[in-house]
């Protein structure tokens, strides 16, 4: 399945690893755009029941969700230095 | 509220119908107080809704020095009033000035009125009643000279109405920015009162007190009931159908039971936020070719949009702001809207809003989606249109660094029911928004949109108060110790193009009696302010050459008497001031410490260009080297400019400009020139001497200047020119020219005799040559 995987507020230019079902797929360097609160919309293919997982390695934090069949939606936000990833079936809309 | 939303172009767009403001639950109609004693405590703003109609019927009038009448009959005077009943006072006001008037401008030329210029300027925001009243007064002020600006905020802690429509609130400043000795103390006193027999205001003032500070009391004009006009230009996309620009209330059932039924409009929210906001008719519908090959819209797109179609567009700070309704980003259905322009020096002028992404999406189960979707395109450009008003999201009210700061410590509003705010992030989603939404910013963006120092919040604003004229001396309050004159010393304020253009300037002790002052005040380029501006064009401050810091040597000044200065005015550190044919105004100031001495205004044509050469070297004429060379009687550091006068005098020597140019060229053979030259293989520096060449340049002055004395006197200003022919006697002199010397002196003192010189400077130059015989 394809996943959408939107990363919003908190970063300025973070790096952050995405890793799928333990093997490292990307790293992105984000920067949150205040006025509409994402930094960035990663698109990736997955199936479900594997586990996403973002980790901040300048930070040293992480967080993981396991992916479903209804929530193909992922929203990352970093906030008062916690990593949070949480899935949804809505896509997360900006303005 | 005026219903501002309808456009001549014929378009269709919505139009809001209102309820009558003091009908609706967020408006406060004025005041009334009970009994003897109407002291009232401290508040919160509206805390009860509106307060209580009059037991008869009466309107409370509005402010305004033209509008004296309540719109119903008013029982005749007396009449017990069982209440004191007071008005809305809400509003912008401005600080009264002087009125100008007409002021002649010598002969051949026309008295026109003085371009106004405001030497201290103050706006005052008092925001106590009308709709969402925040019990704030806020005050920006900026002084002319010495150049300063200040903005304070004060927090309401008394509001009394007195009487029938006298008004006094009181306040306490609780935010400073700019120069805190422009707005002194630390309470501020505004009040409104009816004067003579009308009934509605016709005087107010504000007073700032406090801080052991005497009290200073500024009379002030309503201006508005707004606090800033702006102006929106509402475009669409021409896939993306009609804009979306007013929501009726009643047509969708969650909402608060409180809110009356009405249409409201993008307009009528920003006028409740306290902008005096209209629609633009310039409307355009942009073709859908210019979203590019993909027909969804970058950033860039639609800053390329912006600047092409917005009838307004001038990257520079205004009130008014570009809001564009397209059907998609290219970002996709995930982006409902964005204030795109960070792009460039001057941000937020635009806005846009995208039918075609999630704010399309109702819930299932939603009672009327149709309602549902306008509200929220309803809601996504209002929510745009706030981020131009430099307004964060309501989570993000504490964001610092790296991203910003905000103007005042704010804590973050998750649960805000405001525009500002996402319906569907708030803890019971948009249901739980929209069910206690009350269409309205929060109190606290209120009061930073109301209150906040203006660059901040205006669209693409960098610094207020840029443009500015002249206000007309003769009409300011008059010192009492000194006047200022300026004046060309000439027989006519007509220049030749290229004439560089000197002032002189005359300060004379008007007190009575003898006072003490630094007597190279107005020399020292430190105490001095000119101003000169082309008419049709903006006023630009003229900034000397030289800055000089000496010992400070406080000396007496007869009552009566007066010191002087002369200043190159044409010219500055910028470049030329003075470059084009034309009228122009020059007005100058002085800085006295305890007071600013305004002068007169003087008005002066410069003549087009007589022949192609003038115009021909015009372009290398204008710039700042040549500007120096001019100022300082010489610079031979500056070949390029020293070449370009050598060719002003070969091309142009009828034009009193290359009499100016000669001197300064020759000027600067009677000295020593020094200039630092690269030494030790360009490990050190060393001082370079050219020889002077006195008798050479000797010839040439004399020539210029006494070979038409009146000539050169008028082009250069009589202080400069016998300052230059005293030097160049002192040279001719020092190279042994003793009889050449002498000669000089003689007729300088004969000119001083005819020009009708001050008798005290004619004597020191007899006693000058007397001595040396």
């Amino acid at each position: 399945m394809i996943y959408e995987l939107h990363f919003t507020e908190g970063f300025h230019a973070t790096p952050v690893e995405l890793r799928i079902a333990d093997h490292a797929l990307q790293v992105l360097v984000l920067t949150t755009r205040v006025q509409t609160g994402l930094a960035d919309i990663h698109t990736f293919e997955a199936q479900p029941g594997q586990k996403a997982e973002l980790s901040l390695p300048t930070e040293g934090i992480h967080a993981e969700v396991t992916l479903g069949t209804t929530g193909i939606f992922l929203t990352a936000q970093l906030q008062d230095g916690r990593l949070e990833l949480r899935s949804d079936a809505e896509q997360p809309g900006h303005m | 509220m005026a219903d501002k939303d309808k456009r001549t172009d014929g378009q269709p767009t919505g139009v809001a119908k209102l309820v009558p403001d003091d009908q609706h639950p967020d408006y406060l109609a004025g005041r009334i107080d009970e009994g003897d004693d109407a002291e009232t405590g401290g508040f919160t703003p509206n805390p009860e809704g509106p307060i209580p109609l009059p037991p008869f019927p009466i309107p409370f009038p509005e402010p305004g020095p033209n509008l004296p009448i309540p719109h119903r009959p008013f029982p005749d005077l007396p009449i017990p009033f069982p209440f004191r009943i007071c008005g809305p006072v809400s509003g912008r006001y401005h600080r009264r000035n002087p009125i100008l008037t007409p002021v002649p401008h010598g002969a051949g030329l026309p008295n026109l009125p003085i371009f106004p210029i405001r030497l201290l300027s103050m706006t005052v925001r008092v925001d106590v009643d009308r709709f969402y009243p925040q019990q704030r007064i806020s005050v920006e002020a900026f002084r002319f000279f010495p150049r300063a600006s200040a903005h304070v905020i004060a927090d309401v802690v008394s509001d009394r109405c007195t009487g029938f429509n006298r008004r006094e609130v009181v306040a306490n400043i609780t935010y400073r920015d700019g120069d805190p000795n422009l707005i002194r103390g630390d309470v501020i006193t505004f009040r409104a009162r009816r004067g003579g027999h009308f009934f509605g205001y016709s005087t107010y003032s504000i007073t700032f007190s406090g801080a052991g500070l005497s009290p200073a009391t500024h009379d002030l004009d309503f201006v508005s009931q707004y606090f800033d006009p702006v102006e929106f230009e509402i475009d669409t996309v021409a896939n993306a159908g009609a804009a979306t620009t007013t929501y009726d209330i009643a047509s969708h059932p969650n909402r608060p039971a409180s809110l009356p039924a009405e249409v409201i409009s993008l307009t009528s929210v920003y006028q409740r936020a306290g902008f005096d906001a209209t629609v633009s008719p310039n409307a355009s519908t942009i073709p859908t070719a210019d979203a590019g090959a993909n027909g969804t819209w970058s950033d860039a797109e639609m800053h390329n949009a912006m600047i092409t179609y917005w009838s307004r567009f001038s990257n520079n700070p205004n009130w008014a702001l570009w809001v564009l309704f397209a059907a998609r980003h290219d970002q996709g259905r995930s982006l409902g809207g964005i204030m795109f322009d960070d792009i460039g020096p001057n941000h937020r002028q635009g806005t846009s809003i995208f039918i075609d992404s999630f704010i399309q999406d109702v819930p299932a189960g939603d009672p009327n989606p149709a309602a549902w979707r306008n509200r929220m395109v309803f809601w996504t450009a209002t929510h745009e249109m706030g981020h131009a008003f430099n307004l964060a999201h309501s989570w993000q009210k504490a964001l610092a660094a790296p991203y910003g700061n905000p103007w005042v410590p704010l804590a973050n509003e998750p649960e805000a029911r405001s525009f500002m705010n996402y319906p569907f992030n708030v803890s019971g989603g948009q249901a739980a928004f929209f069910a206690n939404f009350g269409f309205r910013f929060t109190d606290t963006e209120l009061q930073f949109m109301r209150h906040a120092p203006r660059r901040f919040v205006q669209m693409g604003n960098e610094v207020w108060f840029t443009n500015h004229g002249f206000e007309d001396g003769s009409a300011m309050p008059a010192s009492g110790r000194f006047a200022l004159a300026l004046r060309p010393n000439r027989a006519e304020n007509t220049y030749r193009f290229l004439e560089p253009v000197t002032m002189e300037l005359k300060l004379t002790n008007s007190s009575g009696a003898d006072m003490v002052l630094d007597h190279d005040m107005l020399e020292d380029g430190r105490h001095v302010a000119i101003i000169v501006q082309r008419e049709g064009a903006g006023a630009r401050q003229w900034r000397p050459m030289i800055t000089r810091c000496h010992e400070v040597h406080a000396e007496k000044l007869a009552a009566g008497a007066s010191i002087y200065g002369a200043h190159l005015v044409s010219a500055d550190t910028t470049g030329f001031l003075i470059d084009e044919p034309g009228f122009y105004k020059v007005q100058a100031a002085v800085d006295m410490g305890d007071e600013v001495i305004l002068s007169n205004v003087v008005r002066l044509w410069v003549q087009p260009a007589q022949g192609a050469e003038e115009g021909r070297v015009a372009g290398n004429f204008f710039t700042e080297d040549v500007g120096r060379i001019l100022a300082f009687g010489g610079a031979p550091a500056l070949a390029v400019a020293e070449e370009t006068l050598r060719d002003l005098v070969a091309r142009c020597p009828d034009n009193p400009a290359s009499l100016a140019a000669s001197v300064a060229l020759a000027n600067a053979s009677l000295r020593a020139y020094k200039s630092l030259a690269a030494a030790d293989g360009g490990r050190g520096i060393k001082v370079v001497s050219a020889a002077p060449k006195v008798a050479e340049a000797a010839k040439i002055l004399t020539k210029g200047l006494l070979g038409q004395p009146g000539a050169a006197a008028d082009v250069m200003g009589h202080i400069p020119y016998f300052g230059q022919l005293r030097g160049l006697a002192e040279a001719m002199d020092k190279a042994g020219d003793e009889a050449g010397a002498g000669k000089v002196m003689e007729k300088t003192i004969a000119v001083m005799k005819e020009r009708a010189i001050l008798p005290s400077v004619i004597d020191a130059a007899e006693r000058r040559l007397k001595r040396r015989r």
